[in-house]
């Protein structure tokens, strides 16, 4: 008999996007993934981790800087250093950025406000466990909620990501343009999402866990998660 | 022990006979603390004296209600064990004030009243009203207000999914911030403020006490003047994170047999809390204000009671269950300390170190508040009747684009766009794109309908009139997205009811209100009263805001503002044409007269007529109410959301003004792709109904008369905000 | 005794927001100011019984700053 796979959600004082990403998962891929508490200091086994969105110890200091502090962070480290496959969305992409999972850093977006938006986003990158489903240059939509959504990254590191094939979302009109115009908070390059240089670990600014509906905000999110089921 | 001076009355707003009842119930001079916690009970805010008398004449029961007015916020049943609790607070001196703060904290005392019921927000909105933005202060109150609201409810996790943002001169000075909360819980699962059980301890969580606030009840009462711009100390500061830690520690606590009874500590803090709870238990109460955990050095009792530092909450417990509680709140990181028990003397004792400080008879204080008949008398001045000379050529196509260019109705995603309006994964409409914000129940196939609304041109007209369309207009709101209304919230706002004319005001809007919800079976299950909106003696227009609720039974029956290509459209409704007190008549420079009347029998059996299209045919598309801007105004808010021309034939029998800009009421226009179907239904229902439109092209034509292209509306409609706050 | 930590954005990195605060001086009314940067500070308050610095350039390293993103500098008060 198959071994029952693990999806974790990884919750702190202050995530509020955890209950989203549960119903997601559980309505996308059949599993009801399992919360860990932040002061877990040992999660004994795991297929995949996933860090969601919110505002994790309030935003305090820095976006996602205490969470990483957090014991359930370190049990984080350890599993990507195995390879388990690591999702961040939003709070969770801070998160990664700060805990050095990722490159870059999360900072305020270019216009000072809170934005709430339906974007779109051009895959950039079809070859990754996270991704493969997706037709290259495919462009899917879905919300972004966040006042610190503006990727940046040193030139020198841009360079490096573009040329590992780190990139995986990009803003981008409906037609694919990644012009600035496109751009709903400064990112650099209109980066949205990134992977690390192992492939293993995505962070993304944008929600798919809010686009499995019908209404609103639309379904490409169960396109996202699909691309999942692989993996587990 | 200090003496009570003719000054320290003064400075905590209690006047003459206020005392002498004090001292009757107290039978001895009260001291200091005694005198401020008598102050902020007995305070416009916290104890309605001046509206009680009137707001006790509203219905207030109904069949699906199961909690009035009394409690933290109201509650409806919306079956299969689910109910909504709801309520709409004002925050508006705070506002004007520190607009960050005072928007802020507004949102975060509505939602903490929804929660210590037991029920999870699920849904938030806010209705602002500023000055005329060639106002100096009106950009900053803006910006500060709309900021302030997005950072506490995306913090918290709550969608904000609708609400209003006007501009009117009248709020120069006197800024208006109604925010919203709605929430769901199992109907076996809710939490009430009767204290009982003599000897249960009284828990206190949440936020360490500071001295913010202090007097902010007796400043929500009080009129502003010039020096009210040195009064930022007392305005409380928030943080959304321990907010998002108290909901989700109450939450968890919840689900646990182990609350009495719950209450928030809003307006007067520890002081209201305690002796609201007391005083409806009949129980007595003994505090221990040295336990009471505090964040600045030195803090008095009087600091302690008057405090309105947020996110607190005061609960009572069972005995046996101080364990579960302690390990429940330091999971989530909160303070709860026991500050004291339930007794049976019907005092209240404080004590400090161990030494009595103040003790008052609670019945008497909560109960016996001053309840005022405030002398009314309508205004002398008649309202200007109207110039009926309009200008001999009246250029319909550039009022229209006034209208729908300028800050009313303009788009308004500068502000929305700071509410994360999909959080929570539930939101199926935001009242951008149909007559009231829509919500999923979640994990189920109903979904419930949200509106807030008000039109002060009316009721400044007629207060009567007025508050009878606010409510008509709500349970219109409601209808046009397939929704069952069910009651509502409201939020009085009004000048100083010390002034005959504002009390006339107040009272006529009152009487209003309970007409239109009896004549539709919409009862009044919570709300608030804001008084004093005034500034230098000038207050602002009469704005008692409506919120209401409604459900839909069938995911399937919502309708918004959808429209299909050669899809049809109805007016639904008799039009005559009225003009006076109209936004197309404000756009002349035409102010006065009287507002439309609103038939309820129409009101009634047009709305139950789109009602049953919604839910038992297939032949609605889309539905919008038709209010302000008339026809013309609803037609293009239709082409604007989705992006499509629509043609419309005016009605030969009205002039073209009357047709397009009369806000007659009780009218939708239907989106319908049946002709035939739909022309029997509306006759055999006796329902008067003109097809007016069809869904084509790329233009709102008007045939014969104008057109625009919607390119250019969309354009038109998408400057006024990014130009203003360039 | 008392370390004061100054933490700012690194050369190069846009901030905005000074930038509109630099905006926001100039339409009040004064035209001479040239630039503007901000950043924050963190007073950290230790016994006085060892050296301290090393363990404070840890934590500024650690904690304070995002090394991505921004620089710091200890002063001691």
């Amino acid at each position: 008999m198959a071994k029952e796979k693990k999806i974790s959600i990884i919750i702190f004082p202050g995530s509020n996007c955890d209950r989203d990403l549960f119903v997601a998962v559980e309505k996308c891929l059949g599993i009801k993934p399992e919360y860990i508490w932040h002061n877990c200091s040992h999660i004994k086994t795991t297929d995949m981790i996933l860090i969601p969105g919110g505002f994790s110890f309030g935003d305090y200091l820095r976006a996602g800087i205490i969470a990483t502090k957090s014991p359930a962070i370190k049990e984080v480290i350890r599993f990507c250093k195995k390879g388990v496959p690591i999702i961040g969305i939003c709070n969770g992409f801070q998160i990664l950025t700060e805990c050095g999972l990722l490159d870059g850093a999360l900072i305020k977006n270019s216009n000072q406000l809170f934005k709430c938006k339906k974007i779109n986003l051009k895959v950039m990158n079809n070859e990754t466990v996270f991704t493969k489903n997706f037709k290259l240059s495919e462009v899917i939509s879905m919300p972004i909620a966040h006042s610190q959504g503006n990727y940046f990254v040193k030139p020198d590191d841009l360079k490096k990501i573009e040329d590992n094939d780190q990139i995986i979302f990009k803003y981008s009109s409906i037609f694919g343009d990644v012009s600035e115009k496109y751009n709903p908070n400064g990112s650099v390059s209109n980066i949205a999402g990134i992977s690390n240089k192992k492939k293993n670990v995505m962070g993304l600014m944008p929600h798919p866990e809010r686009a499995i509906e019908n209404f609103y905000n639309g379904n490409d999110g169960i396109k996202f998660f699909e691309n999942l089921k692989d993996l587990i | 022990m200090n003496k009570i001076t003719k000054q320290i009355l003064q400075d905590h707003s209690i006047n003459h006979n206020e005392y002498n009842m004090i001292l009757k119930i107290m039978g001895r001079e009260p001291n200091l603390l005694e005198l401020g916690i008598f102050s902020v009970m007995w305070s416009e805010h916290c104890s309605y004296k001046s509206t009680k008398k009137w707001l006790k004449t509203l219905p207030t029961s109904g069949k699906q209600v199961i909690c009035g007015p009394g409690e933290n916020a109201g509650i409806i049943d919306i079956g299969n064990d689910d109910a909504i609790v709801f309520k709409m607070e004002s925050h508006n001196h705070p506002s004007f004030i520190e607009p960050y703060q005072g928007a802020a904290t507004g949102v975060g005392g509505i939602m903490r009243d929804v929660f210590t019921m037991g029920a999870r927000p699920i849904a938030n909105l806010n209705s602002l009203r500023f000055g005329d933005p060639k106002n100096k202060k009106t950009k900053n109150l803006l910006r500060g207000v709309v900021k302030g609201i997005g950072d506490y409810g995306n913090c918290v996790g709550i969608p904000t999914v609708g609400g209003e943002c006007f501009f009117h001169k009248s709020y120069n000075n006197n800024i208006l911030v109604n925010a919203m909360s709605v929430g769901l819980v199992k109907k076996n699962k809710i939490f009430y403020s009767v204290a009982k059980g003599i000897g249960n301890p009284i828990i206190y969580v949440g936020s360490k006490t500071g001295r913010d606030g202090i007097h902010g009840a007796t400043m929500a009462s009080a009129e502003f003047s010039d020096e009210s711009e040195n009064q930022r100390p007392q305005v409380q500061v928030g943080d959304p994170f321990i907010e998002k830690l108290l909901l989700e520690s109450c939450l968890e606590l919840m689900n646990e047999d182990v609350i009495v009874a719950i209450q928030d500590m809003g307006a007067a803090g520890l002081t209201s809390s305690s002796f609201e709870m007391a005083s409806k238990g009949n129980c007595g109460v003994k505090l221990s204000l040295d336990k009471v955990p505090c964040r600045e050095k030195e803090m008095t009792p009087y600091e302690m009671m008057l405090s309105e530092t947020q996110e607190r909450m005061l609960m009572i417990i069972k005995p046996e269950k101080k364990k579960i509680t302690y390990d429940i709140f330091k999971k989530w990181g909160l303070d709860a300390v026991e500050i004291g028990e339930l007794t049976d003397s019907g005092k209240m004792e404080l004590f400090f170190n161990n030494k009595l400080v103040g003790s008052l008879p609670i019945k008497p204080l909560a109960d016996s508040s001053p309840e005022y008949n405030r002398p009314s008398k309508k205004p002398k001045k008649q309202i200007k009747k109207v110039k009926k000379n309009l200008p001999s050529k009246i250029n319909l196509k550039n009022i229209l684009i006034k209208i729908l260019s300028g800050p009313n109705h303009s788009s308004k995603s500068w502000v929305f766009n700071q509410y994360d309006s999909s959080v929570m994964g539930d939101t199926i409409f935001s009242s951008e794109m149909a007559d009231a914000a829509v919500i999923r129940i979640h994990n189920t196939n109903k979904a419930i309908s949200v509106t807030s609304d008000c039109n002060p041109i009316y009721c400044k007209s007629d207060p009567k009139r007025g508050a009878e369309i606010a409510v008509a207009e709500s349970w219109r709101n409601l209808i046009a997205t397939g929704a069952e209304p069910i009651a509502i919230t409201d939020n009085l706002n009004f000048g100083n009811p010390e002034k005959k004319e504002v009390m006339h005001e107040i009272k006529e809007a009152i009487n209003g209100i309970k007409k239109a919800c009896n004549e539709l079976d919409y009862p009044v299950v919570s709300g608030n009263v804001s008084l004093y909106n005034e500034t230098n003696g000038k207050s602002i227009y009469p704005t008692p805001v409506i919120g209401g609720v409604g459900l839909i039974k069938k995911l399937k029956f919502i309708k918004g503002f959808k429209i299909n290509d050669q899809s049809l459209i109805y007016l639904v409704g008799q039009t005559k044409g009225h003009l006076e007190s109209s936004l197309f008549y404000s756009h002349l420079g035409i102010t006065g007269g009287v507002p439309p009347k609103v038939n309820f029998n129409e009101e009634k059996k047009n709305g139950n007529f789109v009602k049953f299209l919604a839910q038992k045919t297939n032949i609605l598309i889309g539905c919008h109410d038709i209010s302000e801007g008339g026809v013309a105004l609803a037609i293009a808010e239709l082409c604007l959301t989705n992006k499509k021309g629509i043609e419309v034939e005016l009605k030969k029998k009205l002039s073209p003004e009357k047709f397009l800009f009369g806000e007659d009421q009780s009218r939708y226009l239907l989106v319908i792709n049946e002709k035939k179907e739909f022309e029997t239904l509306a006759k055999k229902n006796n329902i008067k109904y003109d097809k007016i439109g069809i869904v084509t092209g790329d233009h709102l034509n008007f045939k014969d008369l104008f057109s625009i292209s919607v390119t250019r509306l969309l354009d038109l409609n998408s400057k006024w905000f990014k130009d203003y706050l360039k | 005794m008392i370390f004061r930590v100054y933490v700012k954005f690194k050369d190069g990195i846009l901030d905005p927001e000074a930038e509109a605060i630099k905006q926001t001086i100039a339409n009040m009314g004064s035209k001479s100011i040239k630039n503007i940067e901000k950043g924050k500070f963190f007073d950290i308050e230790v016994d006085n019984s060892k050296d301290h610095l090393k363990e404070i350039e840890k934590i500024s390293k650690d904690l304070l700053t995002n090394p991505v993103i921004e620089n710091f500098k200890i002063i001691k008060k």
